[in-house]
């Protein structure tokens, strides 16, 4: 009976398949950069790559609020407004955190590993 | 056939890498109603100016329902003595939210408005009100002294009656934002603070993943996810929750929080920390988390559900996450110290 397929062509295609699987698994479980956008007044102040954090800051933003920045993570220390519930928000360091100061009209998200199943957006 | 072997292997390989690649996004966030707005849109070219207009639409919602800008239409309307002629937009959307008080057990009233001034939970500084002045708001406080003339186009209403459309506003402005995404055919979602627009399907995932704020947790924790979908590409489902842990404040070792009840003035106090409402209508999905939040766990509450063809998720101070029928297997606890139970069956058993 003749062979469809020989061994060479055997080792080809699984080389292949394994290649083609390797990269489908890549996609879906590495984690991209993960940045931290800083928009004051509905325009973007600045965007902070997180994980380019090399030692841990802190920087005051025109709009009086203050953040600490961290590898992989950033925070609202202090801010002028009175409620505070941006500083309650507490630390940001997954895709879609996000800590709002209303009165100062400052508005910090974090994007870029979003884990599948993970919320598209949180109701409140 | 060897060749084809390799052709196959080979289309399977290019497959897997296009798998690989997510769908372009185009995000936009900004402030508009007091609120955090947050669109993001797949897939589309256009998408940047789609975004801006959403943007825009939302403002135009904000300048036309708004009660404390004072070029707003409710404005107006709030300042003037006995009413005046207004906006066809906002006389439709009078009518509309008239509509909902009444069929949904008028415990939700638009004319509070002298009453929510009072409290104050859009300032800067909420406060508990004086008795005398709270016993004189709720004078005003009566929808069927609020008259709308079709042909005239003018709504007239007591001196002194003040409306606040707080329970609707969001809903509305997601609402008129579905004009702008429709016009794209490319899916999206947009928040508008706590209500959310799904508009067609995750173009990446088997469905859109909702979470509900963990109520003991910061903004950005949640305690339950739902998976929506919908059936359309040009569907759209509006999500909604109304919870007593936003706008609150403390005075006395006690916690004030922004619900209010339309008969005595005062935050609704019953066994719900948060409602959440999932339907196909912006201004519905956005009323009714408040109107059910106030109805709580009773016979009415199935009543509206069923009415308005609607799922809730209900959160109880007792840690229990109970939920309707339709959402059932749609539903994941993500917050382990909670259980997971039947809204119908536990309103069935409480008779």
């Amino acid at each position: 009976m003749k062979r469809i397929i020989g061994k060479t062509d055997a080792v080809i295609i699984l080389v292949l398949t394994t290649t083609a699987l390797l990269i489908f698994l890549a996609g879906k479980t590495s984690p991209q950069a993960q940045t931290a956008d800083i928009i004051i007044d509905d325009a973007l102040f600045c965007t902070i790559d997180l994980q380019d954090v090399q030692e841990p800051y802190q920087m005051t933003l025109p709009s009086q609020v203050v953040v600490s920045v961290d590898k992989g993570s950033i925070r609202v220390e202090s801010s002028v407004c009175k409620d505070k519930l941006c500083v309650h928000s507490g630390t940001l360091s997954k895709d879609g955190d996000i800590s709002a100061c209303l009165p100062q009209k400052t508005l910090i998200k974090v994007s870029g590993t979003k884990k599948t199943d993970s919320p598209d957006a949180i109701t409140y | 056939m060897k060749k084809a072997c390799i052709l196959i292997v080979l289309t399977i390989l290019l497959s897997c890498c296009a798998c690989t690649q997510q769908t372009p996004v185009y995000e936009k966030s900004g402030f508009a109603m007091g609120s955090v707005v947050n669109v993001r849109i797949y897939g589309s070219e256009n998408a940047s100016m789609t975004a801006m207009n959403v943007m825009e639409s939302i403002n135009e919602t904000d300048t036309l329902l708004s009660a404390n800008l004072e070029n707003a239409e409710l404005y107006k309307l709030n300042e003037s003595a006995t009413g005046i002629a207004v906006d066809k937009k906002l006389f439709q959307l009078l009518g509309d939210c008239l509509s909902v008080c009444n069929t949904t057990g008028r415990v939700l009233d638009i004319t509070i408005g002298a009453v929510s001034e009072l409290w104050g939970f859009d300032t800067d500084s909420p406060a508990l009100p004086d008795e005398k002045a709270l016993q004189q708001a709720l004078q005003t406080v009566d929808m069927d002294k609020l008259l709308l003339d079709e042909e005239k186009l003018t709504v007239a209403k007591q001196e002194g009656q003040k409306i606040d459309l707080g329970a609707f506003g969001k809903g509305i402005a997601c609402s008129a934002a579905l004009r702008e995404l429709r016009g794209e055919f490319a899916p999206a979602i947009l928040s508008v603070g706590g209500t959310i627009l799904l508009y067609g399907n995750h173009p990446d995932e088997d469905h859109w993943t909702v979470g509900i704020r963990n109520p003991d947790g910061t903004a950005n924790d949640y305690c339950a996810t739902l998976a929506l979908s919908v059936e359309n590409s040009d569907d759209a489902l509006f999500v909604s929750t109304s919870g007593n842990y936003e706008k609150t404040f403390e005075k006395d070792a006690k916690t004030y929080h922004h619900i209010l009840d339309a008969k005595t003035g005062m935050p609704v106090e019953n066994d719900i920390v948060s409602v959440t409402v999932v339907t196909d209508g912006g201004l519905i999905s956005d009323a009714l988390s408040t109107v059910l939040f106030i109805h709580g766990l009773s016979e009415e509450t199935l009543t509206i559900l069923e009415n308005y063809k609607t799922e809730a998720v209900f959160i109880c101070k007792d840690g229990s996450v109970l939920v309707s029928d339709g959402l059932a297997d749609r539903i994941t606890l993500t917050d382990k110290n909670r259980t997971l139970g039947d809204l119908e069956d536990t309103i069935g058993a409480a008779k």
